[in-house]
């Protein structure tokens, strides 16, 4: 490989890499990065704090029901919950969204903005789904309730609602 | 600036050179590979992007530096639909060996392209080396051997770079996940375990308790900092063991698919979609295949199972009931499998890796 390739594959390798490190969210596709991950875990803790984000639906007896993620968000997969849920399910117009970065600030970065016209087709397709599951199709909620699991059994010893958000579909 | 250019291209030479050492293989073994690639793409990870054209308009958020971010939002479904027979068709072709360059070229742009949008709920996959093997297999002579209409063979130079390029990504992907780790992780302090915490997000948060997850709390508290360091340290040492000799490369590789397996068994993390990435640099070409009885039939099994597959694809295309994994169809009902198919790939990847090591010890795995 002759050096002037060779510049170029570091530079393809290198600026996503740096990019990445500034501020995850600013992540490149397509870029060689592989997942970072780098938390840690308090061993010393009793409990590990879980934040679970919770899609309910208002059943036939008007009272909230649990949706399973996968059946709500369908064909999308479930893991794709968290960030469709920080993006308010694309039910708001944003033209921006805040980041964090590696030197502890934050960036406000440019983002798509939501058409009126597809908020609307959104809301239908919420609609829809909820009809599809047996729910009633004018709203559903969605709560982030934070869990500390004990690390000994395994089981819930105290959770709060964090968050809790009703969309209305029009 | 001269000067310095002067100073680095010995090293540059130097570099490659290595590393062309320590990862080639003949024309012939990346032809078979070729076809073991076609399966896996037929069988297990099949390009499927139509169901992106039923998800509403107002989950469109690419990332910032994307091609999906050029556009205002998902484009019609005709053109996932339209990918997705595009990759079927290439996938087939380079399979078989009909224009196998050309074909990967278009089945890498189309799966870039579709990726791009599938990446835009705000969250990115790392499952990028597949598309990597397939960028680095265009320089390769893969198609030129056992093809129906072979390529045109690029010199023995180029060819070369093919494999050792793609030993440079995957050891950098593996560096750009290792390297924060190294310096967050190796704290000394028993106290604090960055394993942890990927374990019990998955084990509470997204329901990753099979196989070993329920019993690993069971194991000595100084296990779960010595995971966070055979981790971090696994992840960083790749260059190193690749510029070491071919020997060292190989050990790498088989460590990276006993990661894997770990991973899958006590974090359910399959990552099945490096295995096909690591079994390009195993020597797949043997003594020649003789013109016998047995050879004739395996070659028409060979030819023809691609086909038929390719065939069963359309039909649940029309039917309307394809996916992406093992010709199914819901994400969810699939994760099961995927775990128990990445055992047995990871298992198997790990006894060919040791095998050819036996050879590489004795001298004959000469390409």
């Amino acid at each position: 490989m002759s050096l002037k390739w060779s510049f170029v594959i570091l530079l393809l390798l290198m600026i996503p890499f740096f990019v990445r490190s500034f501020a995850p969210a600013l992540e490149p596709y397509p870029a060689v990065l592989l997942p970072l991950g780098i938390g840690l875990f308090n061993m010393d803790s009793t409990s590990i704090e879980v934040e679970v984000t919770e899609i309910l639906g208002i059943n036939e007896n008007g009272e909230w029901e649990m949706i399973y993620p996968e059946d709500f968000l369908n064909p999308i997969p479930r893991y794709y919950l968290y960030p469709v849920s920080q993006n308010n399910f694309g039910l708001e117009s944003k033209g921006e969204k805040v980041i964090r970065t590696a030197i502890d600030r934050t960036l406000k970065i440019p983002k798509k903005t939501i058409k009126e016209k597809e908020i609307q087709a959104t809301e239908s397709w919420y609609r829809q789904r909820l009809t599809k599951l047996g729910f009633i199709p004018d709203s559903f909620k969605v709560t982030k309730i934070r869990k500390w699991v004990s690390i000994n059994n395994g089981k819930v010893t105290n959770e709060l609602v964090a968050d809790e958000k009703i969309y209305k579909l029009n | 600036m001269r000067k310095f250019i002067n100073l680095i291209r010995p090293w540059n030479t130097r570099f490659w050179d290595k590393v062309i050492t320590n990862t080639i293989r003949s024309d012939e073994s990346l032809a078979i590979f070729r076809w073991i690639f076609g399966f896996y793409s037929l069988i297990l990870f099949t390009p499927y992007y139509s169901w992106i054209s039923s998800v509403p308009p107002g989950l469109f958020d690419p990332p910032l530096f994307s091609i999906a971010y050029l556009f205002d939002s998902f484009p019609g479904g005709i053109a996932f639909v339209l990918s997705d027979y595009i990759c079927l068709i290439a996938i087939l072709c380079i399979t078989i060996g009909v224009k196998a360059r050309l074909f990967t070229v278009i089945l890498l742009l189309v799966k870039i392209f579709c990726l791009s949008f599938f990446f835009s709920f705000g969250k990115i996959d790392h499952n990028i080396l597949e598309n990597i093997l397939l960028l680095c297999m265009i320089f390769s002579n893969w198609g030129s051997n056992y093809a129906l209409i072979p390529d045109k063979k690029f010199s023995e130079g180029l060819t070369n770079k093919a494999l050792s390029l793609l030993a440079v990504f995957i050891c950098f992907g593996m560096f750009s996940a290792g390297i924060l780790k190294l310096v967050i992780w190796i704290d000394f302090d028993f106290k604090t375990s960055g394993f942890l915490t990927w374990y019990y997000r998955g084990y509470f948060n997204l329901g990753r308790t099979n196989f070993l997850a329920p019993y690993i709390l069971e194991l000595p508290r100084f296990s779960f900092e010595l995971f966070d360091y055979l981790a971090a340290l696994f992840e960083v040492s790749g260059f190193i063991m690749l510029l070491k000799s071919r020997k060292s490369w190989f050990i790498w590789l088989m460590v990276a698919c006993f990661f894997h397996l770990s991973n899958t068994l006590i974090l359910n993390i399959p990552f099945l979609e490096h295995s096909i990435v690591y079994a390009a640099f195993l020597n797949f070409s043997s003594k020649k295949i003789e013109p016998n009885k047995i050879n004739i039939i395996l070659k028409r099994v060979a030819f023809s199972a691609p086909i038929i597959l390719f065939m069963l694809h359309i039909v649940f295309k029309l039917n309307g009931t394809a996916s992406g994994f093992f010709l199914g169809t819901e994400y969810e009902n699939q994760i099961i499998l995927k775990l128990y198919f990445g055992v047995f790939i990871w298992i198997s990847l790990i006894l060919f890796f040791a095998i050819q090591l036996k050879k590489i010890k004795i001298g004959s795995l000469q390409t």
